[in-house]
């Protein structure tokens, strides 16, 4: 069954990868980052929590703030310029079962704001990119509040840093609150130098 | 005659379950993995116990420094005899060494615990992953206790478990 469903994925992948850098309209440029089984998106499991990390492009990052699918390419190159250096992600902490993970193994009111505060404001603190010798902390990172209209914890975070060519990098993740200990997320500099283009008008 | 039949209907269903019971066990994919090399090998294991002996490394330094103090101050009262500000400042720094030693200690033995609980929830997580992934049915731990008395060389799958639980901790796709 897993097979079954494994395999068109990788065709399309094997597709989109022999093609080399193809042109994908903005439906299937989000649809390529997000896919699961793309080398963008990392994701671990550990005691009932997941974290899935995910490397978002400039092109991603405007498409997803325009909620749009067609996008100028002046707006893409202006927005290039203006972040340019930064390496963005997002990272989504839920739990395995899909319940509410602010509230995950929570036994007191103060707890649940403890955490709050922790993931808002010291949570940045507990994360970093290596990338060479250089080990760099977000220079903007964001937790986003959803009041309980999703289950689960996302945060928005960019480093200021310079991938080194055809080498790897990590982002260490250390929490504080639900204590999963040290999470490592590989990523390489090939894969980002090779992702599809996007149609743009 | 009408025991017969069911004597023998009883006979068969006996024999289906029985031919169905060892079908089902011996299709099970059973391996085993020795514990202690799993342990001691882990990546996050020897990261973790580097940071631990980093930071004891600093607290006695620390606690070195504060009892060099002391035995000066004690020499010094030997030879200059025990003046109230002398033992006043010695009792001072006596009462700061052993406050500072017994927060050390204490705090040792809480990161070690800490450190033991993470290792013990990413190595637990990364074995049942990988059991999931080659979908195998059971995943025994041989750690010396006698829990598994002889298993078949061939059924080892600690070399193969290890490099999956360190890639898996490195985060390699």
């Amino acid at each position: 069954m897993r097979a079954a469903i494994s395999l068109p994925v990788i065709v399309l992948m094997f597709f989109i990868c022999s093609c080399g850098k193809d042109k994908l309209d903005g439906k299937e440029y989000i649809g390529y980052i997000e896919n699961e089984k793309s080398p963008f998106t990392n994701s671990k499991e550990v005691d009932g929590l997941v974290f899935q990390l995910q490397y978002c492009p400039e092109e991603y990052m405007v498409l997803k703030q325009l909620k749009q699918y067609d996008v100028p390419q002046a707006l893409i190159d202006r927005k290039k310029k203006e972040d340019a250096g930064l390496v963005f992600f997002k990272l989504r902490i839920k739990t395995a079962e899909g319940s509410d993970v602010l509230n995950y193994g929570i036994s007191s009111q103060d707890d649940f704001y403890h955490r709050i505060d922790y993931l808002s404001y010291g949570f940045e603190e507990n994360i970093a990119m290596v990338s060479g010798t250089d080990t760099i902390y977000p220079g903007i990172f964001q937790f986003e509040r959803t009041y309980g209209i999703s289950p689960n914890a996302d945060f928005i975070m960019a480093f200021d840093a310079k991938l080194e060519k055809d080498k790897e990098f990590q982002v260490l993740i250390d929490d504080m609150v639900f204590s999963s200990g040290l999470l490592k997320f590989t990523y390489s500099e090939t894969d980002i130098r090779n992702i599809p283009q996007l149609k743009t008008n | 005659m009408r025991y017969g039949k069911l004597l023998l209907g009883l006979l068969v269903s006996a024999g289906f379950i029985t031919i169905t019971c060892y079908v089902n066990y011996s299709s099970k994919k059973i391996k085993y993995v020795n514990l202690g090399q799993l342990y001691s090998d882990f990546e996050m294991k020897k990261e973790l116990e580097a940071t631990y002996v980093t930071v004891q490394k600093g607290r006695k330094h620390q606690l070195d420094s504060l009892e060099m103090e002391l035995k000066f101050l004690n020499n010094k009262l030997d030879k200059e005899g025990e003046t109230p500000e002398l033992v006043r400042i010695f009792e001072e720094k006596r009462q700061n060494y052993l406050l500072r030693k017994q927060q050390f200690d204490e705090d040792d033995s809480q990161m070690q615990q800490q450190y033991t609980d993470k290792i013990r929830k990413q190595l637990n997580q990364y074995v049942m992953d990988f059991g999931k992934e080659k979908g195998l049915d059971y995943i025994f731990g041989a750690e010396g206790s006698g829990a598994l008395m002889y298993a078949k060389e061939g059924d080892d799958y600690t070399k193969e478990i290890l490099v999956y639980i360190n890639n898996k901790f490195k985060g390699v796709r």
